[in-house]
């Protein structure tokens, strides 16, 4: 798994990738500056829930390419496990994209990675609940439902 | 497909033809193709009245007043083609004379604007004083503080109109403020060694047979690029391309795991 | 308490004219979005009036403003201060004045985005909502009310994405299916977002939504 987040960061313009598990394992090789892990779980707890909210519409959405005026952040949303990437505005889309589609097929024809995501019980539909969020964000989760 | 009316953009304005056609109450479709590029656009009329027009990422009015100013490459008119598309409600008269205007204004500046991809400077001199520079003319002026850009390249940056741009750079020029940079040309970039395509296609068609080489060219012919001169930075973005064209999965993975071996290598 | 309602049921403009009339000394609270508001009738006319940090006759037009929230009206209870001297009635008709001065302006800005948008090819749905899920346009979306609470969610999640990783602020979002592609931007407060055909340039698209917003600065 590291190995393939290796071979993310390696890719010009990429500050730093980190993949997490909807069970709530995180994985990285570094932070990016400036950052630590807990807001990694931050992050990766926003995309769980973006991409449970298209689940709720029917809507099967696997990637997200968010631009920022001082970043790109691209968010790549499996059934069980995301992989988020932190990026400079310059970075090379279209070869991190290649990067990440040849790792994430290496990745599930993998024995060992394939039986870590089966056991996973936990849905991204978990993660919409009132606790998790602030009260406005809530009341829009209401709606969709 | 018939052609009833077709030639060459260098020996008549499309405003021209489409008077032509208008005033024949003709129906059909004016197909536009840039040599260089290979962009094309397109021109749709009923019963002698413009109803649609199509350019690369725009429809209607602003895809018309983009074509109007081509000045090279091929037209073709067919009869047969039709659409149910209707994104110009504009009167054509209306159209056509404002589309006249506006070709007239781009003929003045084209003679001291040669391309849009031509570099400028800015000159360092000071506004004379019966020129009155406005915010917009500011604007494309700053941008050159950086380095030399092409009106493409500052379009882009202000997010204003190509020929908008053309047309503040032509009085700039004219003010003495700005002038054609000493790189004149737009930077070359590395391309790709002479047998990368015959190689990259031998193995697609391994991967997906003899559509390979049909594939490959569409998907260049889509950047505007060829064979011969493309650049080494448009790899990842032609894989993807490419892959984006293989229907089968397994296949399109297949190619990108070769793909980015293949590129790795290449640095 | 004299009065308990939520402004979805009750207008606001109703119960100024009434606490005014019965010469009331009362307080009207409501909460909105997490901002307080208050008007203090003293007399058959408002005295004092707070929106936030704002006082006076402006927290009155922003008051006004709102749509709905639960509100309640206690009686006696004394103004802090008097910040306002205009008559009620005159208050009530420049406020409902600059409101729809305000809508205009916004529906004309957002008419003519639209009108651009369908310029763009490609482009196969739009949304426009505010950033609680309130629809200000749509055409050719499906669901438009759970459509717009989604995308008003997912635009609240990109900006904290962006804000937690420090990049700033958000530009656009471009989120991709097997069958569906959208681009969200943000237009002043509120939510736009593009359905795009598969096959269209996505980066083609928001460039040309970018020279449309660009048209109104």
């Amino acid at each position: 798994m590291k190995d393939k987040l290796e071979e993310i960061d390696s890719v010009d313009g990429v500050k730093a990738s980190f993949m997490f598990f909807n069970d709530g394992e995180l994985v990285y090789n570094k932070l990016a500056p400036g950052l630590d892990a807990e807001i990694y779980q931050e992050i990766a707890k926003d995309v769980v829930q973006m991409a449970a909210i298209f689940d709720r519409l029917g809507s099967h959405i696997h990637e997200y390419d968010l631009k920022y005026e001082n970043g790109r952040v691209f968010a790549y949303t499996q059934n069980n496990y995301n992989i988020i990437i932190l990026c400079n505005p310059e970075v090379s889309v279209a070869m991190l994209r290649l990067t990440v589609n040849v790792a994430i097929a290496d990745l599930e024809a993998d024995k060992k990675f394939q039986k870590r995501t089966s056991k996973i019980e936990t849905s991204r539909r978990s993660y919409l609940v009132r606790s998790n969020m602030d009260p406005e964000s809530w009341t829009l989760v209401e709606t969709v439902n | 497909m018939s052609n009833v009316l077709s030639g060459s953009l260098a020996y008549i304005e499309v405003i021209n033809i489409l008077k032509l056609l208008v005033s024949g109450d003709r129906d059909g479709r004016l197909l536009l193709q840039k040599e260089e590029h290979q962009e094309t656009g397109e021109i749709y009329l009923s019963g002698g009245r413009i109803i649609h027009a199509l350019c690369g990422n725009y429809l209607g009015e602003p895809a018309f007043f983009e074509l109007i100013l081509w000045n090279h490459g091929k037209f073709a008119f067919d009869p047969e083609e039709t659409t149910a598309q209707k994104t110009i409600e504009k009167d054509t008269g209306t159209l056509l004379s404002e589309g006249t205007q506006h070709y007239q204004a781009w003929q003045k500046i084209c003679h001291i604007i040669p391309s849009f991809r031509i570099r400028f400077k800015k000159t360092g001199q000071e506004p004379p004083p019966n020129v009155k520079l406005k915010g917009k003319d500011w604007e494309v002026l700053n941008t050159l503080e950086a380095g030399e850009l092409s009106v493409t390249e500052i379009a882009d940056k202000l997010n204003t109109r190509e020929i908008e741009v053309a047309t503040i750079m032509a009085a700039l020029m004219e003010a003495g403020l700005a002038d054609i940079g000493a790189s004149g040309k737009p930077v070359m970039k590395e391309v790709v060694s002479s047998n990368f395509f015959s190689n990259l296609e031998n193995e697609l068609v391994q991967i997906i047979g003899p559509v390979a080489s049909i594939i490959i060219d569409d998907v260049i012919e889509g950047f505007g690029e060829t064979r011969i001169s493309f650049p080494k930075d448009k790899i990842p973005s032609l894989v993807e391309g490419i892959s984006n064209e293989i229907y089968d999965p397994a296949k399109q993975v297949a190619f990108q795991q070769l793909m980015l071996k293949k590129i790795k290598s290449l640095h | 308490m004299a009065l308990v309602g939520n402004l979805k049921d009750l207008k606001l403009a109703n119960i100024v004219q009434l606490n005014c009339m019965e010469k009331n000394n009362s307080m009207f609270t409501v909460d909105h979005h997490k901002v307080n508001g208050r008007i203090y009738f003293s007399d058959g006319n408002i005295v004092h009036a707070t929106y936030g940090n704002i006082e006076g006759e402006e927290a009155i037009y922003k008051i006004l403003q709102i749509k709905e929230g639960p509100f309640r009206v206690e009686n006696d209870v004394p103004p802090p201060k008097r910040t306002i001297n205009t008559p009620w009635s005159n208050l009530l008709l420049e406020g409902l004045r600059l409101i729809d001065e305000a809508l205009e302006a916004k529906g004309d800005a957002l008419s003519k985005i639209s009108k651009g948008i369908k310029n763009i090819n490609g482009v196969n749905g739009v949304l426009i909502c505010s950033l609680f899920g309130e629809i200000l346009m749509e055409e050719g979306i499906a669901n438009g009310k759970r459509a717009a609470a989604a995308m008003a969610f997912i635009l609240r999640k990109i900006d904290k994405v962006g804000r937690a990783s420090k990049s700033g602020a958000v530009k656009a979002g471009h989120i991709s299916g097997k069958a569906d592609r959208k681009i969200l931007t943000k237009w002043k407060d509120d939510v736009v977002e593009l359905n795009i055909d598969l096959k269209a340039n996505p980066d083609g698209v928001e460039q040309a939504l970018e020279k449309i917003y660009a048209s109104f600065q």
